[in-house]
Formats: structure tokens, sequence, C-alpha cells
């Protein structure tokens, strides 16, 4: 029994370690908001090299960073400044515009930076303080460790953890919940026009692709190791390059 | 082929080997869970060591970008929001499975039969839309807040597992033998009696299976209950606030605490309390006692 | 008749309540997604930006990965539940065995998916790919297998078993030609519904099986599935029909997932109808 037993053991780890990974096999992982972009350029640059495998997997910006970091991942994808590790390499690839989006109902197309610090510390709760209808301020946030967050909380102050604010995961879910609940308020990454909600003017001023006075700025990085094959260096140039980019709200940075 | 399984000069050899097959598929299944489970226990325990247990188990603030990682509110939500989906899911259901197998017949009981199936195939994802499109605005039509609340995702899982329950419970009932139905009757007992006093109890076995199935699956579920709850994590907002379960919060903060970041061991540590939490369920309802006699 | 039936007509009306709620999900969905029904969904490549994309490879990547999935953890899970209830003596430690697996199906998906990424991916260097992804939910589903085949083994009579023996037959024999085909039509019913709800996992897939498809199908390549495509196109889909996109593929999630049980419940229903044929009737079965 025990030597059978044994046998099986051993031809299943035969089965299983043929695979010190294969060559030909990227994984970019990352940042939810780019994993469209990013899906985009794969898609276009795995017809010019067919003989490599590219997957693409989400998890989040440290996610991202840390598949990096243990070898799991090839290319990370962040809307966050990491900082630099020793053997990492980083480029920029742009800046992507933070657009806060309100719903209808709270009868408001504009507000100053004063008023969003007032809303996202929970010092006001009603529309009406503000000049707008009497709703009570709902809340939508992204949870800690997306990057539209970290960006929002630093200028703004640190949305304080005991409010009851709706979490959602992602931009299309943020919006949704914005559009369905009367008297809400999040924010979504990328330059979009989104059909049901009222995208807030701040300080008077509608965002527009350039524009150098926009306040929210996230900047979408990629990450890959120094040591590279020289495939993961060919798809870092093309995802820094792509002429796709700002059809998925990513923009040449202006500001310093 | 049949001549080699049922030659007699082969009897031993095959038996031996099938044997050996089973015992071998059986290992292999309890070594690839218990891998599974280590891997959990290990960063539980790798996180634990660095954080009280105590606090982490029965405190409620939760910050991961500051450190602040008690899981005590979770535990209590998912407790909430799964205990109320039992309490909707397990009357409906047992309602379902005694009109399914004791009144229903010829159309009705085919047609509730295919029904149940069909609901059990819809993904869970598709639960949580129906709950953003129904029982959110509903409950926010009621006044209550902004309808993204713990009630509203046992709603939603109540719904989600009624299906599950129903076809388990109706199976359970339906193992009863009919002659004992016969007996009973011609005891003079009416149905109801015959309900209370010999189906159900001749079915427990089965109904405790039924529920314990239903109740991991409300207990483990996560995308249908992350759509509809809100996810306010660090205060109890009430039962028809916002607020977070153990499994929406594994979801939540996956993204800031991956796989390699250093207090990753506290999401093991919440898949941990889930398992030992339903494992422990199982062991009081009595799943399995009493089959020795069988 | 009307005396001693009041529970019978609670439940009578609890039923219709249920029955009512669960009708209202099935019809809210097929509206949305047969709204807008094109065909070509079903071969074209999906598209990012463009409006016309399919979901073609995702498809043929469900279809694959779950049957998989399903030919690993069946035979397993069932030889596993064999073991439980044929060779071992029932002790508290058997008992607190079963129970253990159903406690283990209270575990998260995405934290299967994530000890997965650990092990299969982190140790073993396989790439995130069909073969990850088929793996994950291979391992995902074992629990829920020994579950329902243990059951399904457990509502055999004991005095078949014992009759078996006593003629002389070895264990093998038994398990073959009195267990299995016993056990055989509640097997097939929950096989239906174990493939529904793989087919149906998306989040433990994002980590092991990637976000995208290949230019083929192939072991190593990504392997994205319709609820993986279900869910990216409804959180980040920048596509111009996205929300009319997102209804179809739900739509033919749930018929896919739909097919499978009703297919499985026919094949169950016609061993029983087979079974009990003259003289192999199963007592006590009142169907």
């Amino acid at each position: 029994m025990m030597t059978w037993l044994m046998r099986m053991i051993l031809a299943l780890g035969l089965l299983l370690t043929p695979g010190a990974r294969p060559d030909a096999s990227i994984t970019v992982m990352g940042a939810t908001s780019l994993l469209s972009y990013a899906r985009a350029v794969v898609s276009g640059w795995a017809r010019q090299h067919p003989e490599i495998r590219v997957a693409i997997s989400g998890g989040g910006s440290y996610a991202g960073w840390y598949g990096l970091a243990a070898g799991h991942a090839d290319i990370a994808l962040s809307d966050l400044d990491l900082g630099r590790g020793a053997a990492v390499n980083e480029r920029l690839l742009g800046q992507m515009p933070i657009l806060f989006v309100a719903n209808p109902d709270g009868g408001i197309e504009s507000v100053t930076r004063r008023d969003l610090v007032r809303i996202f510390s929970g010092r006001v709760h009603h529309w009406q303080a503000l000049g707008g209808n009497p709703r009570p301020i709902r809340l939508v946030a992204r949870p800690s460790g997306s990057g539209a967050r970290a960006v929002v909380s630093q200028s703004l102050g640190e949305t304080p953890q005991h409010l009851a604010q709706i979490i959602q995961l992602s931009n299309g879910a943020v919006v949704r919940a914005v559009e369905e609940t009367p008297g809400a308020i999040g924010y979504v990454e990328g330059d979009r026009r989104w059909p049901g909600v009222v995208t807030l003017r701040i300080g008077g001023q509608a965002y527009r692709p350039g524009s150098r006075g926009w306040p929210f700025y996230a900047f979408p990085r990629i990450y890959w190791r120094q040591a590279a094959s020289p495939a993961v260096f060919s798809l870092v140039s093309a995802l820094a390059q792509s002429s796709l980019a700002p059809t998925f709200g990513i923009f040449p940075r202006t500001g310093p | 082929m049949k001549a080699l399984f049922f030659s007699p000069r082969t009897f031993p050899q095959i038996d031996r080997m099938w044997r050996q097959i089973v015992f071998a598929a059986a290992f292999s299944v309890l070594a690839l869970l218990t891998l599974m489970v280590l891997v959990l226990l290990f960063g539980a325990m790798s996180f634990l060591r660095h954080h009280g247990v105590i606090s982490t188990l029965l405190g409620h603030e939760w910050d991961p970008g500051r450190g602040q990682l008690q899981i005590g509110l979770f535990v209590v939500e998912s407790v909430v929001v799964a205990g109320l989906a039992m309490l909707v899911a397990v009357p409906f259901g047992l309602g379902v499975a005694i009109f399914g197998t004791q009144v229903a017949v010829g159309f009705e009981r085919h047609g509730l039969r295919w029904t149940l199936t069909i609901a059990s195939a819809v993904p869970s994802v598709a639960y949580g839309w129906w709950g953003l499109a129904v029982v959110v605005p509903g409950l926010r039509g009621l006044g209550r807040g902004s309808g993204y609340s713990l009630f509203a995702a046992g709603l939603v899982l109540a719904l989600m597992i009624l299906p599950t329950f129903s076809v388990l419970a109706m199976e359970a009932l339906s193992q009863v033998p009919e002659d004992w139905h016969q007996a009973s009757l011609a005891l003079g007992a009416n149905d109801d009696q015959n309900l209370v006093r010999l189906v159900l109890p001749a079915s427990l076995p089965g109904l405790r299976l039924a529920f314990l199935t239903a109740l991991a699956r409300a207990v483990g579920e996560t995308m249908a209950v992350q759509m509809v709850i809100g996810g306010a994590a660090g205060r109890f907002h009430g039962l028809f606030g916002p607020g977070a379960t153990l499994t929406t919060q594994i979801l939540t903060d996956m993204a800031i605490l991956p796989n390699g970041s250093p207090d990753h061991g506290v999401l093991d540590l919440m898949a941990m309390v889930l398992f030992v939490g339903v494992t422990a369920m199982t062991g009081w309802v009595g799943y399995g006692q009493g089959r020795a006699e069988k | 008749m009307s005396r001693g039936r009041s529970l019978h007509q609670i439940a009578a009306v609890a039923t219709l309540v249920a029955v009512a709620a669960l009708c209202w999900v099935l019809i809210a969905l097929a509206r949305d997604g047969l709204g807008h029904w094109h065909w070509w969904l079903l071969w074209r490549h999906p598209r990012e930006i463009q409006a016309g994309g399919g979901v073609g490879p995702e498809i043929v990547n469900t279809m694959t990965m779950v049957s998989l999935a399903e030919c690993f953890s069946l035979p397993l899970g069932w030889c596993a539940a064999v073991w439980l209830s044929e060779y071992v003596k029932p002790s508290a430690a058997v008992r607190w065995l079963e129970r253990l697996f159903i406690g283990l199906q209270s575990i998260p998906a995405i934290v299967v998916g994530l000890v997965a990424f650990q092990v299969i991916i982190g140790a073993l260097h396989w790439p995130l790919s069909v073969g990850t992804g088929t793996v994950a939910l291979a391992i995902l589903n074992l629990p829920q297998v020994v579950v329902f085949s243990r059951q399904a083994m457990a509502g055999v009579p004991q005095s078949l078993r014992e009759g078996s023996l006593a003629l002389g037959a070895t264990s093998f024999q038994t398990v073959w030609t009195m267990v299995l085909p016993a056990s055989l039509a509640s097997l097939v019913d929950q096989m239906g519904l174990s493939w529904a709800r793989l087919a149906g996992e998306a989040a433990l897939l994002i980590f092991t099986a990637g976000l995208n498809v290949g230019p083929h199908w192939g072991w190593f390549q990504p392997g994205e599935t319709l609820a993986v495509h279900l869910w990216s196109v409804r959180t980040e889909g920048l596509m111009p029909d996205r929300a009319s996109l997102a209804a179809e593929t739900g739509i033919l999630l749930i018929a896919m997932t739909a097919l499978a049980i009703v297919a499985a419940k026919l094949l169950s229903n016609r061993i029983t109808r087979r079974q009990r044929g003259p003289g192999r009737g199963r007592g006590g079965d009142k169907e």
C-alpha cells in the first residue's frame, strides 16, 4: 500500500513540475481602472507577437506590485505611486482625471473645493446646505487601496471611517450606485461622459483634456523588473506609447 | 472486459487494486484540502503572532491603511446577514418542500421542480443584480436610508439559497417510505399530524444536510452580497445601514492587502473564522449523528 | 378533508410566494437579455472600444474549463466518498471529517483562488491560464462532490450491501454493481448543479485564469470565461454597447447553466425509470 502511494505521489509530482514557467508567457497584473486599456493594447500587440502568451489579471495596484516582487507577474499596472524598488523599472503612462459625479436629484451642478472637503469629511449632511435640494448627502467611495481614493483623500483629507459611506469596487459600480441613489456623490477615474449622473464642475470649471487647473489627477504607472525578457520590454513600450491611451482617459502629463 | 472483471481468478487482485485506488483518491483529496487549510492557517497564525488574539477577534476598528485590523464587527455582521437569510429561506423552503412532496401532483409538481431547478442554475451574481434593481430601491422607497444595507444583503441571500434548500429538503422528504404514510393514516392520523409526527422527524437527517448546505452557501457567498451591502466598515450602522461581512471585506481589501503584503494574514484569518464557524455549526446541529444505527 | 390540513395550506401559500419571487428574478433577467439579442455574439471575438464584440472564445473556455474541472474532481471526490462510506467504520473521527467537508464549502471562492494562486502560480510556476483556472475550479468543487456523493451513497439501503456481500461478492463488485447503480441518478443530478455553480464563478478565475483570451485555445493560454467577461464588462467596460452586451452575456450564461442542469435532470430521470424496470424496483422511492 505504502509503495503504491509513494509511486502515485511521485507521478503527481512529475506531472506538476515541468512547469518552470515557459519563457513565452507574460503576466500583466494590477489596477482595475487600467485593465480595459491593457486589454486593448495587449490584443493589438499579441497579434504582432503570436509566439508569446500574454495573460491579464486584476486585483488592484498593490496586488500587481507584490506580484511583481514575488515573480508572479511581469508587468504591474498601478494608479498609485508605489515608489521604486531596487530592481524595478518605472514608467509614467500619463495622467488620468478624477471626476466627481452626483445624482441629479441633489440639484447641484457646481461645487467648490471647500464644499468637497466639507462633504467628504462628513461636516455637511444635506445638499440644502450647499444650495441644492433638501436631500441627505450619501457618499459613494472606493475602498482603501484604490488609486482614486488615495488621490481624493490626499487632497481633501481622509474620509473618516465611521461615516456610513457606500463602498463600491470599481468605477463602473460607483457610477451605477450614484445614478440610482438619490442624493449620492462619488468619484471616478477617466474622461468619460456618464449618462444618468451629473459630472460636477469644480470651482466653476468643467474638466477638459489638457486643462491645467484641474485639481484631481491620478498618475497611472507601469512597473517591470530590470532583468526582464526583451518581450516584456517590447510590451512595456507598447503600453507606454499606445495611441489608444486618450480613448481610455489617459492623457500626456501637463502639470509638474 | 466482463470476463476480466468477473472471473473468479482475478477477484482478489481487482479487489485489492480497487481498495488501493479508493484509498489513494481519498488520501489525495484530504491532502489537497488539508494543504489549502494549512496555507490559510499558516497565514492566520503568522498574523496573530503580531496582533492580539482577543482584540483582533472582538474589536471593531478597521483601517488597513493605518494598520487597524480587527474583525469582530465583520463576524457579527456575517452572522446577522446569514441568520436573516436562513430565517427567511428556511420556512419558505420547508413550505415548498412540503407542498412539492405531500400536496402537489402531476403538473404542479413538475412545474415546481423545473422552476426550482432552473432557479438553482442562475449564477449568484444574477441574484445580486436583482437585488440592485429591486431590493435596494425598494428599501430606499420605504425610507430606510440609501437601501444598501445588511437587510438587503440578507434578502438577496435568502432568495439565492431558497432553490438549493428547497431541492435538498424535497429530496429528504421524499425518502420517507410510502407504506409508513399508509400505516400512519390507517391509525387515524390526519394529514397534519402525519406531517409533524412522521414525515418531518423521519426526514430529519436530510433536512439537517439541506440546512447546513444552505448555510455554508449563504456564509460563503461574496459577489452577490458585495453588490448590495454597501461595504461600510469600522462601525455598526444598524440593520438598515451599510455594512460588510467577512467575505465582502476579504474581496474589498484584497486590493490593499494582496498576497505578499505584511498584513495579508488577516484575510486568511477571516477565511479560517468562516470555515471553523460553519464546521462547528455542523457539529452543533448534529449532522451525521445517528447514522450508525441505520 | 379541510380539517387537519391547515399546515399543508400554509405550505402551499409559502410555495406560491417563493415561486413568484424566483420567477420574478428569472423573468427580469430574460427580458433584459432577450431585448437586444444578436446571434453573432456566439462566435465573434471580444472588442474593447468598438461596439459589436462577441464572446466566442469565452464560451469555449467556459465549456472546456468547467467540464475538465468536473472530470478531475468528480472521480476523485466520488472515490473519496466511497472510502468514507464503504471502507471506514463509522466513528466520531469520520463524522467530524464529513462535517469538515461541509465547512469547507463555506470558504469563499476568492480565498480558494488566492491559495491556488499562491501554490500553482507561485510555487509551481504555471502561468495565469486555462490550466491553472481549471485546477482551481476542481479544488473548489471537491468538498461539494464529496458531500453529495456521500449523501447519495447513504441513501442506498444497507440491506443491499449486506445481501451482496453475503452472496460472496467482493467489495469491488458490491460498489460497482449495487451501490453505484443505486446512487447514480442522484449523482448525475448533483453533477448538473455543480457544473452550473462552477460556470457562474468569477472571483476565483480573475486570479487564476486571467481577464483576456489568447488567439486560440490552449492549456497555457489565458482563459477568460463568460462569468469573468461579464464582471469586467459591467465594472470597467468601455464599449458603447456595454449595457446590452452585459445583459446578453448574462442570459447566455444562464441559458448554458440551465441547459446543463436540465440535461443532467433528464438523464437522471431516465436512469431512475430504467432502474424501475421489472424486478429492479427501489422500494420506498415514491416518485
